[in-house]
């Protein structure tokens, strides 16, 4: 399933009292379901298994899903008025160390202090590292290495400290 | 032919260029700000990124983050679409450094029509006429005078690095030169960040009449007729029809011939157009060169009945002119009327959600818009939501049969336009063709 699909299926969702989705098919099965004030999805394909955002919201990522290996992302947060998301400032690609052989800026749990840098989003050959305006926790990474993000794309969920 | 096409743009012109990649198979990118996610050409293309805030500076003229958008898509061209970034020639080049193509001309195309001096020199040098006038810039109000006197009064200043009808003064007397002098080179400053002006001798009731240029990579130039576009208010266009209603066809061609010859001097290789000032005894003047596609290009499509965004991106992926100059024929006669979102006749902008929304049809009648029923109108964007374009027979049936369209057309919840233009289609100065670029200022509705 592409994504704009998949946000036609979330949008029709949330638009309506549907509480629980689910969809199967030889390829692919999709599970929505909706909670108190956040929809978890869940969408299992061969090899891919997206990250379920926090948010109320579609996952805005606009290329389509590529096959990756499975993302030991969990499969729901609960949403806690402490915690926020930070979302990209500019479009590009998303890397979580500052070189393909280095270690992660940041791992669940990680605590980041005021200017500390949580990823790389490389537009235009500049890798522009995304730094942290307040202390905070990581809570949950929202995107895979080198996946593409838009402006405003929530990356990670945090706790403020 | 391009694989994937990004639509660095917004709104019907958007739409525009999607619409002519489906129908060439090339897959389309459409960016959008984040208040722009409901738009219809985010709705349309086959992928769409969120590159920026609602501000335009911080998104549909932020070159890096339209090239990274590219980047991430493996966009393959970049169709800029008018306005925004469309004749920024440092964007033209960051596209081809980037291995993107860039869909219109060189930057050094650019950088020559956009500067209104070189301009005039270029196409002199191609036997173009232009209008009694300074070659350089006027660096004083001492050499203003002189050269106001010697070319006759009115005159007019003109920013040279401006455009779209802005940072202009018209001088009626040598009294009121030094002061008109200072604010023009001031507006000129504040407006385009050069101060430098120029001057030329102000044609009284003109006739704003444009060639449309079409060329490829491969040398070949054709023109594609002319279009009357004097109906302005504050020189913005309002109104605009092919061919022009009082054109004799020697000066047509010798029009056409001329937006050629300089077209072809300068090397020119997208789609453009060659702006000319007509006197009340049809003699012509170049006035600028637009170098992108422009807003008013339906009315062109609508008589000669050629695609002009399909042969900008054949001509951008190197295919040569599908047409020869004698292929070219205009048939019948075509009228927009560009449909904003703003009142009347006070043109104050009128932004807000669309609660009812239906357009007009039938045979010889083109809409081309991105608004929908319960589209909200955004105040941060330009205010034109629609082009109503008409084709018929003759001027005549042009007339009525945009009149019976604008009759049909229901936007509800927000002002628009369109009582104006009922009052124009009414209108005997306009009907007789008769209108000059001061119609507007004179007439009252």
């Amino acid at each position: 399933m592409d994504i704009k699909d998949l946000k036609a299926l979330i949008k029709m969702v949330t638009d309506t009292d549907i509480t629980e989705f689910e969809m199967e098919n030889s390829d692919e099965k999709i599970v929505i379901r909706r909670g108190k004030d956040k929809e978890i999805i869940h969408m299992a394909a061969p090899q891919y298994v997206a990250a379920a955002p926090a948010v109320p919201a579609p996952v805005a990522a606009s290329a389509a899903a590529t096959p990756a290996a499975p993302a030991a992302a969990p499969a729901a947060s609960a949403k806690n008025e402490r915690y926020e998301t930070i979302n990209s400032p500019i479009v590009g690609t998303f890397y979580r160390a500052p070189a393909p052989d280095a270690d992660p800026y940041v791992e669940v749990g990680t605590v980041v202090e005021l200017g500390g840098v949580f990823c790389i989003v490389e537009a235009m050959k500049l890798m522009n590292e995304i730094e942290a305006e307040f202390k905070c926790k990581i809570i949950e990474i929202l995107k895979e290495n080198a996946q593409p993000v838009e402006f405003g794309d929530p990356l990670f969920v945090v706790e403020r400290l | 032919m391009f694989h994937k096409i990004l639509i660095a743009n917004r709104g019907e012109i958007a739409l525009r260029i999607i619409r002519a990649c489906k129908e060439l198979g090339i897959k389309t990118v459409a960016v959008h700000s984040d208040v722009d996610s409901e738009a219809l050409h985010v709705k349309l293309a086959d992928e769409s990124i969120c590159i920026g805030p609602a501000a335009s500076a911080k998104s549909y003229l932020n070159m890096k983050a339209i090239i990274s958008a590219a980047e991430v898509t493996d966009a393959d061209a970049i169709h800029p679409g008018y306005g925004f970034l469309s004749e920024n020639a440092e964007f033209a080049e960051i596209c081809g450094n980037c291995g993107l193509t860039f869909i219109g001309p060189t930057p050094e195309n650019m950088r020559l029509m956009g500067d209104k001096i070189r301009a005039r020199q270029t196409v002199t040098a191609a036997g173009v006429p232009i209008l009694p006038g300074t070659k350089e810039s006027v660096t004083s109000a001492e050499e203003a005078k002189k050269i106001a006197e010697k070319i006759g009064y009115p005159i007019i200043i003109k920013a040279t690095a401006g455009g779209g009808g802005r940072g202009m003064k018209v001088v009626h007397s040598p009294a009121s030169l030094p002061n008109a002098f200072a604010a023009a080179r001031s507006e000129a400053q504040a407006g385009f960040g050069n101060p430098d002006v120029y001057i030329e001798k102000f044609c009284e009731r003109p006739r704003h009449v444009e060639i449309q240029i079409l060329a490829d990579k491969h040398g070949n130039v054709i023109h594609l007729g002319e279009r009357d576009c004097s109906i302005q208010r504050r020189h913005q266009k309002l109104l605009e029809e092919a061919p022009c209603p009082v054109l004799p066809d020697k000066v047509r061609k010798k029009m056409g011939d001329c937006a050629v010859a300089a077209a072809k001097s300068v090397g020119y290789t997208s789609v453009g157009t060659m702006e000319f000032l007509l006197d009340a005894n049809n003699d012509f003047f170049f006035m600028e060169m637009n170098t992108r596609v422009q807003v008013e290009h339906p009315v062109t499509e609508m008589v000669t009945g050629i695609d002009i965004i399909k042969e900008q991106i054949r001509s951008a992926a190197g295919f040569p002119l599908r047409f020869k100059q004698s292929d070219i024929k205009i048939k019948g006669h075509a009228i927009e009327c560009r449909i904003n979102a703003e009142h009347p006749f006070k043109f104050t902008p009128s932004p807000g959600k669309i609660d009812g929304y239906h357009p007009p049809g039938g045979l010889g009648v083109r809409v081309d818009s991105a608004v929908y029923d319960q589209y909200t109108v955004l105040p941060h964007y330009d205010s034109m939501i629609a082009k109503l374009i008409v084709h018929a027979d003759t001027r005549e049936e042009a007339i009525k049969r945009m009149a019976r369209a604008l009759d049909e057309y229901i936007i509800e919840g927000i002002k628009t336009t369109i009582p104006f233009h009922q009052r124009i289609m009414i209108n005997k100065e306009f009907i007789e063709g008769l209108v000059d670029t001061g119609f507007l200022e004179r007439t009252v509705f």
